[in-house]
């Protein structure tokens, strides 16, 4: 199973996400973008649902942007989940390298969709480090 | 102080459209909650461990910002401030919409999860329990605002929750 680390820093959000994810991902969580940092840094996630306004010395945007310029993090599928819905918001997370853009309020199904496809065929493929088993398996998935 | 009214505390610090900042018995911030960062777009590593003196000086050239001191009988702070941007009290701005999608988006989404997903009979009250808890959390976050505008309602004293 993919693994996804929520970060939040309203818990109740945090438990809204774990039941929408809980039974097609492994989850983690963080309750700000310092903790999460180190949790990316111990063991990179497959997939971050990032709130973007946070306190402490981070908020969301410069969490992304520092995953998204390390070689090594970058290919970590990152979902902004924000209060902001403005056009300008939405551009800066896509400058930053953020790969999707939820605003609250949002369905959680529609998350979990998103996430599942992104993280089955999508992204991977935009990984450009597969091998011809990988290409095989997800040939395999999409005529299935 | 009470369980319960820890627990309000709680919210209320956690909820509050307005900035709370907390002073330490030694002179320097200790806490801020999560309006005072909205209020200012000051991070709480920016000002947690400065003195006070530094943290009105810091705040005093922010234009639209009104802070209030007061303080609380509580041992071991000496002060808490707190921090109205006039932009917070205005329903068009960004601050306000923002401090209501929260619980709206817990009521929304765990809505949307008991109408689409078979849980158990304890999860389902479990959840209604949280669903319960975020429209009260809102309806305060909204009578807050109606009261501070005092201009929808305020000749018949509706209250959200009549």
């Amino acid at each position: 199973m993919k693994r996804i680390l929520i970060v939040d820093d309203q818990r109740i959000t945090r438990h809204l996400l774990h039941f929408a994810l809980r039974e097609q991902f492994v989850l983690e969580e963080a309750p700000d973008a310092d903790t999460a940092f180190a949790m990316i840094m111990a063991s990179p996630p497959d997939a971050l649902v990032l709130d973007v306004m946070m306190p402490g010395s981070m908020d969301g945007y410069q969490l992304c942007q520092k995953i998204k310029q390390n070689p090594s993090l970058a290919p970590i599928y990152v979902v902004l989940v924000t209060s902001c819905r403005q056009a300008e918001d939405q551009e800066k997370g896509r400058i930053l390298g953020a790969n999707a853009y939820f605003v609250k309020p949002f369905s959680p199904l529609m998350l979990e969709q998103h996430l599942k496809d992104a993280l089955q065929v999508g992204w991977e493929i935009c990984t450009e480090s597969l091998s011809l088993s990988d290409l095989e398996r997800l040939n395999a998935n999409l005529a299935a | 102080m009470s369980t319960l009214a820890a627990q309000a505390f709680a919210v209320a610090w956690e909820y509050n459209p307005l900035g709370m900042v907390a002073i330490d018995t030694a002179g320097k911030v200790c806490a801020v909650n999560p309006g005072f960062v909205r209020c200012t777009a000051i991070s709480a590593a920016q000002v947690i461990g400065i003195d006070e003196a530094d943290f009105n000086r810091a705040l005093t050239g922010m234009v639209g910002l009104q802070l209030k001191r007061i303080e609380p009988t509580e041992e071991s702070l000496r002060a808490i401030y707190f921090v109205n941007s006039c932009d917070a009290y205005d329903t068009g701005s960004l601050p306000i919409a923002e401090t209501l999608r929260e619980p709206l988006t817990s009521i929304y989404g765990f809505i949307e999860l008991l109408y689409t997903q078979n849980y158990d009979e304890q999860t389902r009250q479990n959840l209604i329990l949280i669903l319960l808890e975020q429209v009260e959390v809102m309806s305060n976050l909204l009578n807050e605002q109606l009261d501070s505008h005092q201009i929808l309602f305020k000749n018949t004293g509706y209250r959200l929750h009549e």
